[in-house]
């Protein structure tokens, strides 16, 4: 296991409904979590990997460069995570079960910045 | 609502989007945008018909000009977000109604397609050609902008700027990866959902706040990888 995070209500804006996991997971994929939480954890491995940078930089060279929020989601694609999730009553019971998650975890070499 | 299709066997849940009761296989439905698809001035292979246009065809639903009616409009927004996710297509402009197509098109499945041998039911199961597909893989059509999804590990380990692994993920069997209760006890939390690919999950995990935990799938080479339900060597 690399990775442990939680999502709260995510009540969405307007209308819209919540989104709750779902949201959290599909924001990292749209890109748009490139700066926090798996996203960045992503990112960073992307960033430090020769082979991975090599491609960004020929799609550039040949015209063809990514936009900001596309290089979070190739770090995503090329990090091929599976995930599993577990769900909470609320907001509070999820953040006690990621600590519980992280405790349990301690000493392992999670991606989490802030364990 | 009457259920559109059923799954067909070798089918796997990882392509397949349902939404209120209909069943869209991404792949067929990527074979269909190939079949569809033209290719612009600049070499990209670009489908500029209108994703609604397709999957009303395959799902025999009426679609016009304007924004289609439910449940096309949920169908298409998340067919649209699930190809997008997997990165075999990208939005040409926001809104614009055209994407580019970045994987490989198979000949033989477009081909089925275009005949209609693949997908009774409207097109929305796979033929056995479809069936046997291939994962695709974010890469671009043109030869000119190689861009394949960096599968090994080998330089993730040993990464500049990443001496003492701060950047390489557990493994198992490792000093590192044992921790004072381990995986698990995580495991004993609580009901947990299957494991599954992040692009999966972003279609089929609940609208309810949680937790979720992910693991890395592919190790260093030599070394058995993958965690829950997949043990798998490097290039299998």
């Amino acid at each position: 296991m690399i990775y442990v995070g939680m999502a709260g209500e995510r009540s969405g804006r307007g209308s819209s409904a919540p989104q709750g996991i779902r949201g959290r997971l599909s924001a990292y994929l749209r890109g748009s979590g490139v700066v926090s939480g798996l996203g960045e954890a992503a990112m960073d491995r992307a960033l430090a990997d020769p082979a991975w940078l090599k491609e960004r930089s020929a799609e550039a060279v040949v015209g063809s460069p990514r936009r900001a929020k596309e290089w979070g989601t190739q770090a995503l694609v090329r990090a091929d995570v599976h995930v599993r999730w577990l769900t909470a009553a609320d907001r509070g019971a999820a953040r006690a079960l990621e600590l519980e998650c992280q405790r349990l975890l301690a000493g392992t070499a999670l991606w989490n910045r802030r364990p | 609502m009457r259920p559109r299709t059923g799954r067909a066997e070798g089918m796997t849940a990882e392509d397949v989007i349902s939404v209120a009761g209909l069943t869209v296989d991404l792949d067929v439905v990527y074979q269909r945008m190939g079949a569809e698809a033209r290719y612009s001035d600049d070499g990209r292979l670009i489908h500029d018909r209108g994703l609604k246009y397709l999957l009303a065809d395959m799902l025999e639903l009426e679609a016009d000009h304007r924004t289609p009616a439910q449940p096309l409009r949920d169908v298409r927004r998340e067919v649209a977000k699930a190809l997008r996710i997997r990165g075999w297509v990208a939005e040409v402009a926001r809104n614009g109604g055209r994407y580019e197509l970045l994987c490989p098109v198979d000949s033989a499945a477009g081909a089925n397609v275009r005949s209609g041998v693949a997908g009774t039911e409207g097109g929305a199961c796979r033929s056995a050609s479809d069936q046997t597909a291939t994962r695709r893989s974010a890469r671009r059509v043109t030869a000119s902008r190689p861009t394949a999804p960096h599968r090994d590990r080998t330089a993730t380990l040993h990464a500049p700027g990443d001496p003492d692994g701060a950047l390489e993920p557990a493994r198992e069997g490792s000093e590192r990866a044992v921790g004072t209760a381990g995986p698990d006890a995580v495991d004993a939390l609580g009901a947990w959902s299957e494991w599954m690919p992040l692009a999966t999950a972003c279609v089929q995990a609940p609208r309810l706040p949680g937790v979720y935990i992910g693991p890395t799938r592919t190790r260093g080479p030599g070394d058995l990888c993958g965690h829950g339900r997949r043990a798998l060597r490097p290039g299998q």
